[in-house]
């Protein structure tokens, strides 16, 4: 069964600012194309996916501005947001509209070319549990820890990024959630109050015993600070 | 004399010129069930947008519309124009039947497309015109338009689509029940000032019809 994907690209993108005064983190350009452009590309390339949402409320224009390639316009489904809903509430309203499992993704993120398919064919047959994507981290970077017994979340929780001066790695967040069309409308009678995805969404199915974690090993880069930019295009061109 | 161009106009064209009703149906257009609709935006929609109270001129016209009015005639669907054209807002009794006239005749020649009827609000807080000088309910966002059509015709939301130049075009359709929603990609997509219209839902979900290509392509 395929997947509908949403990209997250509501938020204002206060840690990038000044560059995010004119434009929405997602449409920062790192190498060739911007980060929503890449990850449409990526989603929509596959089998694996039916529809493609983009919520877009903070400089919208820009959003649409990386998306205006034509193929990309017709196959994009916009969800314009007044108000950044918070990531939550915006998948429950994807939830109501869509009849698909969602593969949830934060907009911000560079990932490497293939990790929809390898991601697809490794969970998509297991349609009783959703899946938060997790990535080893050094401790000190880490904004969460994802707290794993045997493949079940049992703790999300964030890090403190100033007292945690501790060595060694933890499982963190990869902002990838594959949240499955059930769960949604379960978890959306009691969602929209906790705004982010995973005090709305996670942590009450977690709760409930149908939480796994998938360890994803593909690149995965995420935009932190204005300096993340050099380094990540130093990389790419090193690639 | 006005009533007498008012009956010519009656007579000739196929509309119903009720003065100052924000519905003007063809005659034709008999209540079916489940009717299929394509709602047209006007202004930046079938032709380009130069600002309140365009011109309507046939060399203006977006000739993309053309293939999506010729695919909408072949799957059986109703075309209804809906606007808030300031130029209504302006005219007399007389001028605003002149007008619509003047509009579907124009569209009937620019893409060979049979309008069943038009959805316009003349009100406008501007217009000289004591009668029509206020903030009507009816403006887009406001779906009070189409609510007031869906009274008299009985057309399926579901089924029906919506294709416009503006987030209040969006707006107007989803709080209309209408789920099929394209807004053309342009550069006046975000500009409204949308924090001040308060009748604008906390989020929309709609589709983008880039230049140059019809919606059947991604409706499909």
């Amino acid at each position: 069964m395929k997947w509908d994907v949403l990209l997250f690209a509501a938020g204002h993108g206060r840690r990038m600012q000044p560059l995010t005064l004119l434009r929405a983190k997602p449409s920062i350009a790192v190498g060739a194309e911007t980060l929503i452009s890449r990850l449409f590309r990526q989603v929509s390339d596959t089998k694996a996916v039916s529809n493609v949402y983009v919520n877009c409320s903070y400089k919208p224009e820009s959003i649409m501005e990386a998306l205006s390639n034509k193929d990309f316009l017709e196959r994009v489904k916009v969800l314009w947001e007044k108000e950044p809903l918070g990531t939550a509430q915006s998948l429950a309203v994807i939830g109501s509209l869509s009849d698909k499992d969602i593969l949830a993704v934060h907009g911000d993120l560079y990932l490497g070319d293939g990790w929809v398919e390898s991601v697809f064919e490794a969970i998509n047959g297991d349609y009783e549990y959703s899946y938060v994507l997790t990535h080893r981290r050094q401790k000190k970077n880490a904004r969460s820890e994802v707290i794993v017994d045997r493949s079940n979340v049992v703790s999300i929780h964030k890090l403190d990024e100033e007292k945690n001066t501790l060595e060694g790695e933890v499982s963190s967040n990869s902002g990838i959630y594959l949240i499955r069309r059930e769960h949604l409308r379960k978890i959306k009678s009691n969602c929209p109050d906790p705004k982010e995805v995973v005090e709305g969404v996670l942590k009450p199915l977690m709760e409930a015993r149908l939480l796994k974690a998938f360890p994803f090993d593909g690149i995965r880069y995420s935009l932190e600070s204005p300096n993340d930019i050099q380094a990540l295009n130093c990389l790419i061109k090193n690639q | 004399m006005s009533k007498l161009i008012l009956s010519f106009l009656n007579k000739h064209l196929w509309i119903s010129p009720f003065y100052l009703s924000h519905l003007y149906l063809c005659r034709f257009f008999k209540k079916n069930e489940n009717e299929k609709i394509l709602f047209l935006d006007i202004d930046g929609t079938i032709w380009a947008d130069s600002g309140a109270g365009t011109v309507l001129l046939a060399n203006n016209v977006n000739l993309e519309v053309s293939s999506t009015a010729a695919e909408a005639r072949r799957r059986h669907f109703r075309i209804i124009l809906v606007t808030n054209q300031t130029l209504f807002g302006y005219a007399s009794r007389v001028r605003t039947c002149v007008l619509i006239a003047y509009l579907i005749n124009l569209v009937r020649l620019c893409f060979q497309l049979r309008v069943s009827g038009i959805l316009v609000c003349h009100h406008h807080p501007h217009s000289k015109i004591k009668k029509l000088k206020f903030e009507c309910l009816y403006r887009k966002p406001s779906p009070k338009m189409i609510n007031e059509f869906k009274e008299r015709i009985n057309f399926d939301p579901d089924s029906s689509i919506f294709v416009g130049d503006r987030i209040t075009d969006v707006a107007c359709a989803t709080l209309a029940g209408i789920r099929n929603i394209f807004l053309i990609f342009g550069s006046r997509m975000f500009e409204e000032n949308v924090q001040g219209l308060t009748r604008i839902p906390n989020y929309l979900v709609f589709s983008v019809i880039p230049q140059g290509s019809t919606i059947w392509r991604i409706f499909n």
